[in-house]
């Protein structure tokens, strides 16, 4: 495949799918920028290596990658500038609208706001399926490749990631239930 | 009947897109006659289509615009090029004579007697050469110890995750750590 | 006038190197031996420990005065050679690490190396193997990913003695990154 001639369209196909997915894990749309960014940089710079049938799954799983450090490294930052303990009850829906960028408080309905607080509880590995699946349509084949998982892993712990959310809308969020969408 | 015991796992089949043909029209049948059913499939389709309502997000350009000038757009590193300048004037020859000739003299003295190990050897080091490596050996032993220690420690930790008989996970638990003689 | 410069350099790294060569050839031959040269650190790689110290600088360090940790020369007694490559690694990085990690285990499994310790969770991975010799350790080889954080390769040929290397941990040596390879500050200096 000749480099230059086909990265650009390469870069039109996945673009949105990586920004999207980075936006949504991180909350922040410099962040997400950034990370789409480092992506294809990296794609350009190792183009020989990479398998050309398989481009959405790397690029995808770069990404998952460095966002995955990006949170680590907000997370440091975070931890040393917050000591006090906030009401736990109250931390998710918290925490995750302070680190959300100024944009994204305004982007979602308040239904949408609780579900992206919700996610947030997840166990790490789910949360990024989910986000896979939902948000960026990926098939369980494809999540299965860019995590390097059974592709019964990936639709076990999909289920269970829309039963723990089903369960704390339900027991944490009771007007969602109710809200008709 | 049947079908309400087993809806949960129905539930997930279906949103998993891992039903037969056959086998979704049984389910919706039974979801359209159950209202128990049909009530707890509903707050799971809620979910789902909430989850699935979320906008897509579209890259800007002003990243695309970083992404072509970072790639496509970059100039080559310019490479450095040892410069011939030195060979257009005598003085450059003699110089670069003079560092062959001084090279070729030192490969002689030190590499031509070769068979005189004990003479090769005999390279003396600095106090300070030889504390540095003292540091060094010290600090990679030690490195070595802990992550042995780590691991094993971890590779007990998953041991005792699993499920296993009693007697397995006392003899687990009392494993001698391999740096103090178990193995 | 640059060229004169690079020429000489050159000439001396090819001298310094045939020079070592000279000193240690034995030490590739030796069973215990693992190649950690193919190991590119990624050039923005953080917090970077490379360490090579053959048997000539092995036997200075055994004998260099000692403060307070005489057991160190114990434990040093019989080993021929470390060799250490450490660095940071993000996710990314790690992809890129880990095939290399996997050959040399393939490469361990054939020359019957015998696995101590083997840990591995999804992208992490731990691998501690001794090689033996007629009954003796003759080599040991670690290896350590964990994205996000470290990759580790550590070879030591000779004999290891892994109470005394317990023992050593025991002395709560500090094991962050070695800061002071370069040379020892004033302060540093021992009696």
């Amino acid at each position: 495949m000749m480099k230059k001639a086909s990265f650009p369209k390469i870069v039109q196909q996945h673009k949105d799918r990586v920004f999207g997915y980075s936006y949504y894990f991180l909350h922040n749309r410099e962040d997400a920028e950034d990370v789409t960014q480092d992506v294809f940089v990296r794609l350009w710079q190792h183009w020989d290596e990479i398998d050309k049938n398989k481009i959405k799954a790397w690029v995808m799983q770069v990404a998952h990658h460095r966002c995955i450090d990006f949170t680590r490294k907000r997370k440091r930052i975070h931890e040393d500038s917050y000591k006090t303990v906030s009401n736990p009850k109250s931390s998710i829906l918290q925490d995750s609208l302070e680190m959300r960028g100024p944009d994204m408080q305004f982007e979602f309905s308040e239904t949408q706001h609780l579900l992206l607080s919700a996610l947030e509880g997840l166990p790490g590995r789910t949360r990024s399926m989910m986000l896979m699946h939902y948000f960026q349509d990926l098939k369980f084949e494809t999540i299965a490749d860019i995590l390097d998982v059974n592709i019964n892993t990936v639709k076990v712990t999909v289920h269970r990631g829309r039963k723990m959310l089903k369960e704390v809308i339900e027991s944490k969020y009771p007007e969602m239930a109710e809200v008709s969408i | 009947m049947m079908m309400c015991n087993e809806i949960q796992v129905l539930i997930e089949k279906f949103l998993n897109h891992d039903m037969s043909r056959q086998e979704r029209q049984d389910f919706r049948k039974h979801i359209r006659n159950c209202p128990d059913c049909r009530t707890e499939f509903e707050k799971w389709q809620k979910v789902e289509k909430t989850l699935s309502g979320f906008p897509k997000q579209k890259c800007p350009n002003r990243v695309l615009e970083n992404i072509y000038s970072n790639t496509i757009g970059s100039k080559p590193k310019s490479v450095r090029r040892i410069r011939f300048r030195g060979f257009t004037n005598h003085a450059g020859w003699k110089w670069a004579g003079a560092a062959v000739a001084f090279g070729l003299i030192l490969l002689f003295t030190i590499i031509h007697p070769m068979g005189d190990r004990n003479k090769i050897e005999e390279i003396s080091y600095s106090q300070e050469e030889a504390l540095r490596a003292r540091e060094q050996a010290k600090w990679s032993l030690a490195y070595v110890a802990q992550v042995i220690h780590k691991s094993e420690k971890t590779a007990i930790d998953n041991a005792l995750l699993i499920e296993l008989p009693q007697t397995v996970r006392k003899a687990v638990k009392n494993t001698v750590p391999i740096l103090k003689g178990g193995s | 006038m640059a060229l004169n410069k690079h020429l000489f350099i050159s000439i001396s790294i090819l001298v310094f190197c045939a020079v070592l060569k000279a000193q240690d050839p034995d030490i590739r031959k030796m069973p215990g031996f693992v190649n950690l040269e193919e190991i590119q650190i990624p050039g923005n790689a953080g917090e970077v420990t490379e360490i090579s110290l053959g048997p000539p600088l092995l036997r200075i360090a055994r004998t260099a005065h000692a403060n307070g940790d005489e057991h160190l020369s114990e434990s040093l007694e019989g080993i021929f050679s470390i060799q250490v490559k450490s660095f940071d690694v993000d996710s990314f990085q790690a992809i890129q690490v880990r095939p290399i990690m996997d050959k040399i285990e393939k490469q361990l499994a054939k020359e019957k190396w015998e696995r101590l310790v083997r840990v591995k969770k999804a992208h992490e991975m731990t691998n501690v193997s001794i090689k033996y010799d007629k009954g003796k350790a003759v080599g040991m080889l670690i290896m350590s990913l964990n994205p996000g954080n470290e990759a580790s390769f550590v070879n030591i040929v000779g004999n290891i003695d892994l109470a005394q290397l317990g023992e050593l941990s025991d002395f709560g040596v500090d094991t962050s990154p070695l800061d002071s390879l370069e040379g020892l500050s004033d302060k540093d200096e021992r009696e």
